[in-house]
């Protein structure tokens, strides 16, 4: 058994085929560790051991039989709390939902079945996804520092090497911001790409179902799992779902990247400018044709997510926040009783600037193939730290989250988070790629390239606190 | 577009007339971030040309 920690998808799935590693000690590795380690990480909220061990020997004994079934086959990945799994109490970490469990698999979690993955456990989520933490999980590279969220708990858990891909969703930043914070890979593909049927709404037009993994070439075979139309979901889009790793040359030559002149470098933290910097002057180096633009119409884009994504929440939570309001935390109820209270004038004129948003952005990626920015303005926050300062500018958890993030669930365009350095204090950086509609592959094709160049992908955490 | 402050206790009616209890702690709360939430929604919607449609059927092709 090699090492868990940076072991990966693609390295299991090698391992898998040629014998070498069977699905029965993976699991059962994996299980030991989170017993280790999860008591202090808090990334699991139920861990299905016997269920993992039975989908674990039903694996071995297809590989053995010759009925390989792809590269998830035997493989062990984490569930987001907001995803139904059947039979299993799955609780959107909400007092809410305390008692509920579906009888029916998520849309997503079927495929990952089909594809013959081992489902170990369901990961921690804020309130019906409803911040950027997951409390009470702690990241994986300083227990004193939150994972960011709200898909911190499968973050925390494929960093800290509890599983080797973590399923989870993004409204406004949920998957990139943990990736990010975590030093992993994570992507949010084009709205409309992966069906949403059975996963909690959070906002039915912002929540894009998502990806994590040690690297790209990880999401490239999970996202192929997970993509395709779905008569259930009418938000989905028959569009082919190419084999994203063909993608993967490491080649990324004459691809135009636009780099932001505006928005996206305001206040943030040194080391994430010298991080994004340095990226930029590598894939530079790497042949790619750097493209400065001019973001057009950016600028209170994140003002009108908010009303979108309350608004619509609260039509979702209408009858419970009337039937068990007060089994709500004190936040997401307020946060509901607004959008509940909003204008339909508010919430008309929201999607009026987010319709000229999409526009604008649409007439200025023509010339260019990607945009990257930072996916932060900073890293992670500490426990229990409510307000973030970088030079002048104070602002909320939700506000410098959602902050480079949300205005792409606007536009629902596939965007990226993969690691591109380190602070001074030893906590990771993530570069944010965003593509065109449905083009996820040109997305995965930079990210691939720049890891393929560095090494921050390979650095693990080094678990100090949480092993004794 | 002007976004005046509304009184906490201005929200009794309208939520009256939804059926909903805004928890007292949350009053003040609520006022504030609907009127940040209609403010800051204005100042870039208030740019737009009159005829621009919102994005309702939401379609990323």
């Amino acid at each position: 058994m090699g090492d868990l920690l940076t072991l990966d998808v693609t390295g299991a799935a090698k391992a898998i085929l040629s014998g070498s590693l069977s699905p029965i000690d993976l699991t059962e590795h994996m299980l030991e560790r989170i017993l280790l380690i999860d008591p202090q990480l808090k990334a699991y909220v139920e861990v299905l051991s016997d269920e993992a061990r039975a989908a674990a020997r039903q694996a071995d004994v297809e590989i053995r039989s010759g009925r390989y079934r792809g590269p998830l086959h035997g493989v062990p990945v984490a569930i987001k709390e907001l995803y139904d799994v059947r039979g299993v109490r799955t609780r959107s970490g909400s007092k809410v939902r305390d008692d509920y469990a579906a009888d029916a698999d998520a849309a997503v979690v079927e495929k990952l079945r089909e594809a013959g993955a081992v489902i170990l456990g369901t990961t921690t989520t804020y309130e019906f996804a409803f911040g950027f933490d997951s409390p009470p999980t702690r990241n994986a590279w300083s227990i004193d520092h939150i994972p960011s969220g709200s898909t911190g708990g499968a973050a925390a858990a494929v960093a800290a090497g509890m599983c080797l891909a973590g399923i989870g969703s993004d409204s406004g930043g949920s998957i990139r911001t943990p990736a990010a914070a975590n030093g992993i890979a994570g992507i949010k593909p084009t709205y409309g790409r992966v069906s949403k049927r059975g996963i909690t709404v959070v906002s039915w037009s912002l929540d894009h179902p998502a990806p994590m993994g040690k690297c790209v070439r990880d999401l490239a075979i999970l996202l192929k799992i997970m993509s395709g139309v779905d008569s259930h979901d009418p938000s989905t889009k028959d569009v082919p779902v190419p084999d994203y790793t063909k993608a993967l040359d490491g080649d990324v030559r004459g691809v135009r990247i636009g780099l932001p002149t505006n928005y996206f470098f305001d206040d943030i933290q040194p080391a994430v400018a010298n991080a994004l910097n340095a990226a930029v002057k590598r894939l530079d180096k790497l042949g790619a044709i750097i493209v400065p633009i001019a973001v057009p119409g950016i600028d209170g884009i994140v003002d009108a997510w908010l009303p979108i994504a309350l608004a619509e929440a609260a039509v979702y939570h209408q009858q419970s926040l009337r039937g068990k309001a007060d089994l709500y935390g004190e936040d997401v109820r307020m946060l509901l009783e607004a959008g509940e209270l909003t204008l339909a004038t508010t919430y008309i004129n929201a999607q009026r600037v987010r319709f000229a948003w999409i526009a604008a952005l649409r007439e200025t990626m023509q010339a260019i193939d990607v945009i990257i920015t930072p996916t932060l303005p900073n890293t992670a926050m500490k426990v229990g730290e409510t307000i973030s300062k970088i030079s002048s500018r104070h602002e909320t958890v939700f506000e410098v989250s959602a902050r480079f993030c949300a205005p792409f669930n606007m536009a629902g365009l596939p965007a990226a988070s993969i690691p591109c350095g380190f602070a001074p204090d030893g906590l990771p950086i993530g570069l944010q790629i965003v593509g065109k509609p449905f083009d996820e592959a040109m997305v995965l094709r930079v990210g691939h390239a720049f890891e393929n160049d560095t090494d921050y992908h390979l650095k693990r955490p080094s678990l100090r606190g949480l092993i004794g | 577009m002007i976004s005046k402050a509304i009184d906490p206790a201005g929200l009794a009616d309208l939520s009256a007339m939804a059926g909903l209890s805004v928890k007292d702690a949350n009053k003040a709360k609520v006022a504030a971030l609907l009127v940040a939430m209609r403010s800051g929604v204005m100042r870039r919607a208030e740019l737009l040309p009159v005829e621009s449609p919102p994005a309702l059927v939401f379609d990323a092709r």
